[in-house]
């Protein structure tokens, strides 16, 4: 009812558009550009992170032998073995599947941190802990890591040796009471391939000692 | 449903849907006015010594249940009697889980996610200061870890008295874990089945476990 | 042309709103009549944004002259605004989607910040001087000492002695039992390292107000900051009277005294 409501027949581009959309050809663009945007929306939501994602640690990846700066802290794998038993001042422990011990270096940027006990994270990707069978006190988690202080210690796995290929090594702080997202670790790969893993495994130590001397 | 007007082919009329709609609603209706589709409870399965249960994160076997007696480690100690219930327990799931205990209290019991945690309730029931002291045997040694995807022998045991008598058998409630989101965290993780009755969590048990008690020392 | 066209550039629902509720104050020329298609009067073709105002305006009289709007100008606008009205969407859909990762982080934040650190109040003690905090005196020294044989570690780590000495001047701080916490060395960087206490034999329920107790502590460093670390420590204001049952409890925590204090020995 304003004075607009009406309109000349003949009108300029925009009218000539209207219509034309309107038109098969035109209709069949918006379709495809609906789905584009339905694909595109399906798509971002395979990108949604869980909330177990959205609490994980951001993990610093690095290679064995170099350090790796996980921004509190740097740690690098110097050196991994395999032994069927460990000898400690008290006892020696057996295993029927294999002991691998981890030997790692770390220091800190700012503060001294205890690292926590590390994690196997195997080729399809299931996590052993550390094995409690070796006493904390005995491992690298029980020195202080400092700034511009390396310190140098073993930590104790005991796994089958069927998830030594692919297998990695995460390095982290040991777990606390406060829940902090995107806490930093450090993941450092063995470099085990199925032959390299068969290798290994198939000339374990003896007897690992842990004895003070 | 549509005209059967020969070649005519005028809009068909949307029937089927709305009507097969309607008809869903009110089973739905029905059935959520009668209980809904909750199975009816049952008793759990009765198992005895050698059954194997799986518990999603678990596979057990249940081993069996002996007296054991472990002998005065120095001349001024007494000699030890335990009853011991042996299980073998493979960890199916992704990562090293703790054995855990079995609970304290039965308000507890749901809160746990760990293996030692299902076994709800163990009758007959012993005094606190007798344990249960929960480890698993790694050849010879002891260990507090299930690793994934190995099979590993907890013990759970209990101090008996110098002259206590261990009892025939031993029974045990023994509940399972799914992997879903907590109730208010929406954290992924293992937790024990359970539902809510009165404002508690109350597992729901799978199985209840019955063995008889073998006693070397009685034979 | 007309100005009619300008019609189209403006969105449906401001004619539709107009139309509803407000009649025309001059009737509807029948198109009979007209010698002229209508001209839009609102909502204004040239300055008006879309959704800019629901005011409508009189339509103007027939027999003012229409204004002079020249079509070409016209028609280039719509292409321009549309590209600044996708600009002003794209730009929003930013900043909604920063401001919600932002908030989320920062409440983070602010609740790690509430329960990972301690309120502080920094009490600097001059070289041999002593500082006062809850009723103790404390004293403390920094000095090099020799590496223990068959350490690990190589020359370029300073091991330092820590001496440190707690007077209870007053008597409402004997039970004050407890060792210092955050024990610990800073460089000028701001870096710290810890300092480990030695056993020290010390009374379990009083002190003795007046005397000296001595705590001693071992501590090392980069070489490179040996000189310049400063020591500083959290005095502990858990007294021994404390019933061991009630420590745990909400009120006892909250009737504490708060141990914000920290003494830094500058060097």
């Amino acid at each position: 009812m304003t004075a607009t409501e009406e309109r000349p027949p003949a009108v300029p581009a925009r009218r000539g558009r209207r219509t034309g959309r309107g038109s098969g050809g035109s209709r069949l663009l918006n379709g495809a550009i609906g789905l584009l945007l339905v694909g595109g929306a399906i798509g971002l939501q395979t990108l949604y992170l869980s909330e177990n994602d959205y609490t994980a640690p951001l993990t610093y990846v690095g290679d064995k032998g170099a350090n790796v700066d996980a921004g509190r802290f740097t740690v690098r794998l110097n050196s991994f073995a395999v032994a069927k038993a460990i000898q400690s001042s008290s006892k020696t422990m057996a295993t029927d599947n294999l002991f691998l011990i981890v030997n790692a270096s770390a220091k800190s940027s700012l503060k001294p941190y205890h690292l926590g006990q590390p994690v196997l994270l195997t080729g399809d990707d299931r996590r052993f802990a550390a094995t409690d069978r070796v006493d904390s006190g005995s491992t690298l988690a029980a020195a202080w890591v400092q700034p511009d202080i390396w310190v140098s210690g073993a930590f104790f796995f005991e796994v089958p040796a069927s998830v030594l290929p692919g297998a990695r090594v995460v390095f982290g702080l040991p777990p606390s009471a406060l829940v902090e997202p995107y806490r930093p670790e450090v993941e450092i790969d063995l470099g085990l391939d199925e032959e390299g893993a068969r290798k290994l495994a198939a000339q374990p130590q003896d007897v690992y000692s842990i004895v003070k001397k | 449903m549509t005209e059967p007007s020969g070649g005519h082919d005028g809009p068909r009329r949307p029937v089927v849907v709305p009507a097969l709609a309607l008809v869903a609603v009110t089973i739905i209706g029905v059935t959520a006015l009668l209980g809904g589709l909750e199975e009816a409870s049952e008793a759990p399965p009765q198992l005895t010594s050698g059954a194997v249960l799986d518990q999603g994160l678990y596979s057990t076997r249940f081993v069996e249940s002996r007296v054991r007696v472990q002998p005065a480690e120095s001349t001024f100690a007494e000699e030890k009697r335990f009853l011991e219930l042996v299980f073998d327990v493979t960890n199916l799931g992704d990562e090293t889980t703790p054995i855990g205990l079995p609970p304290s209290e039965p308000k507890l019991a749901a809160t746990s996610s760990f293996f030692a945690g299902s076994l709800v309730k163990i009758a007959p029931t012993f005094p606190e200061d007798a344990g249960p002291f929960v480890f698993a045997l790694n050849k010879d040694d002891e260990t507090r870890q299930l690793h994934p995807g190995v099979t590993t022998k907890v013990i759970v045991r209990y101090e008996l008295k110098d002259t206590e008598q261990p009892p025939e058998k031993v029974t045990l409630d023994v509940a399972a874990f799914e992997y879903e989101a907590g109730f208010q965290d929406p954290t992924e993780r293992w937790s024990m089945i359970s539902e809510e009755v009165g404002g508690e969590l109350v597992p729901e048990i799978k199985a209840r476990v019955t063995l008889p008690v073998r006693d070397g020392t009685r034979a | 042309m007309s100005a009619n066209e300008g019609d189209w550039f403006s969105p449906r629902k401001n004619r539709r709103r107009d139309g509803g509720s407000w009649p025309p104050l001059t009737p509807p020329p029948s198109r009979s009549h007209a010698p002229r298609p209508d001209q839009q009067v609102w909502p204004p073709v040239t300055r008006e944004e879309p959704g800019g105002s629901t005011q409508p305006l009189p339509k103007v009289r027939d027999t003012a002259p229409p204004p002079p709007v020249p079509a070409e100008p016209a028609a280039p606008p719509r292409p321009a605004r549309r590209r600044r009205r996708a600009l002003l969407v794209a730009a929003g859909a930013v900043v909604l989607a920063c401001a919600a990762i932002a908030t989320r982080t920062y409440d983070g934040y602010l609740f790690y910040e509430k329960v990972a650190t301690d309120e502080t109040r920094l009490i600097s003690v001059a070289p041999g001087q002593s500082g006062k905090a809850h009723g103790v005196e404390w004293k403390a020294t920094v000095a090099p000492t020799k590496p223990p044989a068959g350490n690990k570690h190589g020359a370029d780590v300073a091991w330092l002695k820590i001496d440190i000495r707690e007077k209870v001047v007053d008597q409402g701080s004997a039970t004050m039992i407890a060792e210092p916490g955050e024990i610990q060395l800073q460089d000028r960087a701001g870096r710290t390292w810890t300092v480990e206490l030695l056993d020290a034999d010390r009374p379990t329920d009083r002190l003795d107000v007046g005397k000296e107790y001595v705590l001693e502590g071992v501590a090392i460093v980069p070489v490179r900051v040996a000189d310049e670390v400063e020591l500083s420590f959290r005095p502990s204001t858990y007294r021994s009277d404390t019933p061991t049952e009630d420590l745990f409890k909400r009120d006892t925590v909250a009737a504490l005294e708060p141990n914000s204090e920290v003494l830094r020995f500058t060097r």
